[in-house]
């Protein structure tokens, strides 16, 4: 982890890093990002909304792929912890889509079975996917039901969620479309296009 | 114009009363609403996260039956749902040996394949034309004077901004002239655009409650009673995540999507309903501006108390 305790600490004693291009050679072959573009302006962490919840902000990421980190970003929590709000994207001035980049990310660690830094984030969208490939359509119920069953966050949110009932908005049924047979093959077509390597992605497979 | 229409799942449930805004204020205007036959999910903020297949091919989905309606255009008023389908959209036009398999697959498997013959709009779009602003300045019945509010767009409407953004991405105007066609006082901020979190509310909660806490604090920095959002997640985000002021003992902040403000103006009578639905309880302010003769004043919930949540004040 000597990437991290530069890329965290960089007043700290230097540990040598020796640049290395295969992963910046991989992300932008996958993504046709242009990461070695990056010349370190900050934008993107200065308007990212949730940078202070991540431990490397985004042109951390950018930098420790082109010195080819490949742990110490495939831990990070930031490819989590990213709202895809896109404000990076939208204002990097050498059209790096981090946010793709990190979805990108999302996928490798989930292909290679690597550790999950932010799991629960993990939980939430496969609930929801799970919910939208049984249905055609996502419910909030089930979807909340599957979340926390993974998540094991039982009592979360709770008196909201009765509140929200009260009130009519949770409805108790799902909506079942007719074509849930065509939802289906559309996320096995998704999973088997990932496989043979067209875009990235992990497919619809649970790792679990 | 005959629009078809792609409601979304959340008009299902947790922002029903956006879908039955949309279509009510849809209909004074003169314009038709044909619901996309058996839809589906457009994957929302998930699918794009796990699978970048599933992101273009379930809204692909959506797109090709809704050019078989063969109208005018198609349209979401759902933010989230606009964006993958715009995305979706784009992509398949911008061509290339992705897209090409993107559309084999939904080919074989509806038999249609995705032409582009119309384009993807947001109702805000075509509701900030000239003629549909005059047109909405003279259905108002009840002018909203008095009402400040700011205009939440949300990331949705603008982020990428080739591929999705109709004004300008970091300065968008179209709901702020819509809202002050219904004589709303539109204050100036700066945080149109910022992001409310999105799906981070279930998995990090205390990380959207920080995002919606700054964004309430900065409306009423600008001056503003409420805020205004095309968006129903922002909505959901802004309306459930206000723990932060509760814990400071500070009022709740209400919120509305932009078709009730028009709806109030237009005097429709479902407003009311529609508005129970919120957890923070936009009753009070409307009492105060003395707007709330369309919403009617039964029960307990018009005082801002009962079944509506009470806050310390």
């Amino acid at each position: 982890m000597s990437g991290a305790e530069q890329a965290t600490a960089p007043g700290s004693a230097a540990t040598t890093i020796l640049p290395e291009g295969r992963l910046a050679a991989e992300v932008e072959a996958a993504t046709g990002e242009p990461v070695n573009r990056c010349f370190g302006c900050k934008k993107c962490t200065g308007g990212c909304p949730v940078s202070m919840h991540m431990d490397l902000v985004p042109h951390r990421v950018i930098r420790l792929i082109q010195l080819g980190q490949r742990e110490t970003v495939l831990n990070s929590s930031t490819v989590w912890i990213c709202a895809s709000c896109r404000a990076c994207e939208a204002r990097c001035p050498n059209d790096i889509n981090i946010a793709h980049v990190m979805d990108y990310l999302k996928g490798r660690i989930l292909a290679a079975g690597g550790r999950v830094a932010e799991s629960k984030v993990y939980d939430f969208h496969r609930s929801f996917l799970n919910t939208v490939g049984l249905y055609g359509r996502a419910h909030e119920i089930t979807m909340i039901g599957m979340y926390k069953m993974r998540s094991r966050t039982y009592f979360d949110d709770l008196a909201m969620g009765g509140r929200m009932l009260a009130r009519g908005r949770l409805p108790i049924l799902p909506e079942i479309i007719r074509g849930r047979g065509q939802i289906r093959r559309i996320f096995r077509r998704a999973a088997e296009l990932a496989r043979s390597g067209r875009a990235g992605g992990e497919g619809t497979g649970d790792r679990r | 114009m005959k629009l078809s229409f792609f409601p979304g799942c959340s008009f299902c449930g947790t922002a029903k009363e956006y879908g039955e805004s949309t279509l009510a204020v849809m209909s004074v205007l003169g314009h038709e609403f044909r619901e996309i036959p058996d839809w589906n999910c457009c994957g929302a903020s998930s699918a794009h996260a796990l699978d970048s297949n599933l992101q273009y091919l379930l809204p692909l989905r959506n797109l090709v039956l809704a050019e078989a309606m063969d109208l005018d255009a198609s349209t979401s008023s759902c933010s989230a749902c606009y964006n993958a389908c715009k995305l979706a959209e784009q992509h398949i036009l911008a061509g290339g040996p992705h897209a090409e398999a993107l559309n084999r697959e939904i080919e074989s498997i509806l038999g249609r394949r995705f032409e582009g013959r119309q384009r993807f709009l947001h109702p805000l779009q075509v509701l900030s034309r000239p003629e549909e602003l005059k047109k909405i300045r003279s259905r108002v019945v009840r002018p909203l004077e008095g009402l400040k509010v700011v205009t939440y767009y949300g990331c949705y409407l603008s982020r990428p901004p080739e591929v999705v953004a109709f004004e300008s991405p970091e300065q968008p105007t179209s709901m702020d002239e819509v809202c002050a066609a219904t004589g709303a006082e539109v204050r100036r901020w700066s945080w149109k655009v910022e992001c409310c979190g999105a799906s981070l509310t279930m998995p990090r909660a205390e990380i959207v409650e920080g995002l919606v806490d700054r964004l309430l604090s900065e409306a009423l920095h600008a001056g503003a009673d409420a805020l205004v959002t095309p968006c129903p997640m922002c909505l959901a985000n802004l309306d459930s995540r206000q723990g932060a002021r509760l814990a400071r003992k500070e009022p709740p902040v209400p919120v509305f999507y932009f078709t009730e403000l028009m709806a109030m103006a237009f005097g429709l009578p479902r407003v009311n309903r529609w508005l129970r639905k919120r957890l923070v309880t936009p009753a009070p302010l409307l009492q105060r501006l003395g707007l709330s003769g369309s919403i009617v004043q039964t029960g307990r919930a018009a005082a801002g108390g009962g079944r509506q949540r009470r806050w310390p004040s």
